[in-house]
């Protein structure tokens, strides 16, 4: 619906799950969930959305609730740190620079899984299957800006969104999610023919739960941080420097349900953590034209755990070719 | 005027979401797993001084924690080795008791019990001891056929292989009361001896086969031991078994040959018409009212030269559930 300058949307379905491959009495397993929001234009430059859901703790959505990377793999390349005695999970080098894509061991989810798949904590617990994660409900906004001539383009979101139902207690955890990105044409402003773009970005996610003091249980508190930096800079035609850093420090503590396949929590993890993964990367690279390109790039990856009271460096290099067809 | 319409569906639609908030929580309650456990009451019992489960009295357990916790409490004869666990979930142990039950094997007069209560998630372990002063009748669950302490109970038929057919008395080693049979034999015969028991007409109470369960003792170290459970209907109502009018039943397994005592439980429907040794098939519905006779009988599990045998003792069918 359009009134002018503010469009509405809504969206509501219902989803049905069963299984009767070893068990001809499997019962359905209902679930709903429903969208609705507003977009609104204030000016040509900037532009403003919210929009409200809630999705059931039973909701059932293959397709959007299939991770495309599959955490439960070990990653491709240095499964195993510090003499072979600490096995890493996927992280955030692993996705950002994982290119095994078409091997066989890939990280890449290659089915649609009819369960909840598995995810890393560590980049944060409001919403790990999108839109589309079972027992949420509250509020998302989004505005963007941008400047008439596009020097400057920067988007800001936060989420608010609480349990639909408690999990293994009345009280339910509360969500919140804060991000801010933005795009500097540094060329632009100071009049370059060249590419030279400056971006960056910050996101803050934390999920929250207070517990009576006589349940003698931890509280649940969960933050997740990230920061990242990039720059771009065309040093002659079709070559650029590239630089960037990117940081994740990610702390705290939350019950995370297991569920069985009937979508019933059987019991919970208790995830701990309290660590920085850091990248810091710099490489050339050159496009031959719009279909194929080098990249020449040197990167150091940062990983501490206090929990777990270890650390390591990956240091890598890599050519990386690449022609599209 | 579609729009206004949208619109207003919109509006009402969104309180109603909100509305759909539920109050009862999913999933196990998150203290019994991650709580910490703190024993606010210690564990004690309300019978320090003895129990007579042959009084059906019965033991109450006592105990308070900080959290609801998924608890086990279990209980080991120190002369008999036989055992019984509780579990449950709370914040104290009220409604919890025992009535002299056992898992496998049963528990004996005068025998001190140790009683370990423990928790899931938890290192925690209180302990009691409590004495028992009388043994549990368990006769009342169905029809006992026989523990050996009454010869009219039963009669003991050898054959040309048995090696040995007698009833032992030894409180130390019988499972209930103070005797059991030792029977065995050596060929490669699969008959090597039973023990019989007479039924008079009706006397199984339940009519309904499904619900029905035998249940025995049995105690082994030779290979290949089996058991042969033997029934025999009378569908004229003469009084006897009569070959090619009355039909006869039976079930077969193997023993285990741990060298210790093993509760067998079966369900009746298990059984199949007898079709061996002159008997047939009448009309292949097992009608427990005209049951007349049981026998247990020392098999083997093949055709193999050898040696096969067993203890026995406490043979009892039960109604719903096994023993």
């Amino acid at each position: 619906m359009n009134f002018k300058k503010i469009k509405l949307h809504s969206e509501f379905g219902f989803s049905s799950l069963t299984n009767t491959m070893n068990n001809f009495d499997s019962k359905w397993i209902n679930g709903e969930f429903l969208n609705v929001g507003f977009n609104f234009d204030i000016s040509d430059n900037l532009s403003f959305s919210t929009s409200f859901r809630s999705v059931s703790e039973d909701f059932s959505s293959p397709g959007s609730q299939s991770k495309r990377i599959n955490y439960s793999l070990a990653p491709s390349m240095f499964a195993q740190t510090n003499n072979n005695t600490i096995s890493r999970d996927i992280s955030l080098s692993d996705i950002i620079y994982g290119v095994d894509f078409m091997r066989s061991n890939s990280i890449y989810n290659r089915t649609i899984d009819y369960g909840l798949d598995n995810f890393n904590p560590i980049f944060g617990v409001i919403e790990p299957y999108g839109l589309a994660t079972p027992n949420r409900r509250g509020v998302s906004s989004d505005l963007t800006f941008s400047d008439s001539i596009k020097i400057i383009m920067v988007n800001a979101n936060f989420s608010f969104l609480t349990d639909l139902v408690g999990e293994g207690i009345n009280t339910k955890r509360n969500y919140s999610n804060y991000s801010i990105a933005f795009d500097f044409s540094l060329n632009k402003l100071l009049g370059f023919d060249k590419q030279f773009v400056l971006n960056g970005g910050y996101s803050n996610s934390s999920s929250k739960r207070d517990h009576p003091i006589d349940l003698n249980v931890q509280n649940v508190n969960l933050k997740c941080n990230i920061i990242d930096l990039g720059l771009e800079l065309e040093i002659l035609k079709n070559l650029s420097v590239l630089s960037s850093y990117k940081r994740l420090f990610s702390n705290g503590l939350d019950y995370l349900p297991i569920r069985s396949n009937d979508f019933t929590i059987e019991s919970y993890n208790a995830f701990q953590c309290d660590l920085v993964h850091e990248i810091n990367s710099l490489g050339l690279a050159y496009d031959f034209n719009k279909k194929s390109s080098v990249l020449i790039n040197y990167q150091i990856l940062n990983f501490s755990d206090k929990i777990l009271d270890h650390s390591f460096s990956i240091n890598q290099f890599f050519v990386l070719v690449q022609i599209k067809f | 005027m579609v729009k206004t319409f949208n619109f207003i569906t919109v509006i009402f639609i969104f309180p109603l979401l909100i509305s759909c908030g539920k109050e009862d929580y999913i999933g196990p309650p998150i203290e019994a797993q991650f709580g910490e456990l703190i024993i606010l009451e210690p564990f004690s019992s309300d019978k320090p001084v003895g129990v007579d489960f042959s009084l059906n009295d019965t033991v109450r357990f006592f105990s308070e924690f900080s959290i609801s916790a998924n608890f086990n409490i279990n209980i080991s004869g120190r002369n008999s080795g036989a055992n019984f666990t509780i579990s449950g979930t709370g914040k104290n142990l009220s409604n919890v008791f025992w009535a002299g039950n056992s898992d496998n094997i049963f528990f004996k007069q005068y025998e001190w019990c140790d009683v370990v209560l423990s928790f899931d998630n938890s290192d925690t372990t209180l302990s009691d001891s409590i004495l028992i002063l009388g043994e549990r009748d368990f006769s009342n669950l169905g029809y006992l056929l026989t523990s050996y302490e009454d010869p009219s109970e039963y009669g003991l038929v050898n054959s040309q292989n048995t090696t040995q057919l007698q009833v032992l008395n030894n409180s130390s080693i019988a499972i209930h009361g103070n005797n059991f049979l030792d029977i065995s034999g050596e060929g490669s015969n699969t008959y090597f001896g039973a023990t019989r028991i007479s039924m008079p007409l009706g006397a199984i109470s339940e009519p309904d086969k499904s619900n029905i369960f035998f249940n025995g003792f049995f105690k082994s170290d030779l290979n290949g031991s089996a058991v042969v459970v033997k029934m025999f209907e009378d569908e004229n109502n003469d009084g006897s078994y009569d070959q090619g009018i009355d039909e006869a039943w039976t079930y077969k397994f193997t023993l285990n040959s741990n060298g210790v005592w093993n509760k067998e439980s079966f369900n009746f429907d298990n059984f199949i018409v007898d079709q061996t040794a002159g008997n047939v098939q009448i009309d292949g519905n097992l009608n427990v009212g005209n049951i007349i006779r049981l026998d247990v009988v020392c098999s083997q599990n093949g055709n193999s030269f050898g040696n096969f045998g067993y203890f026995v003792d406490y043979l009892i069918l039960t109604y719903n559930s096994s023993l």
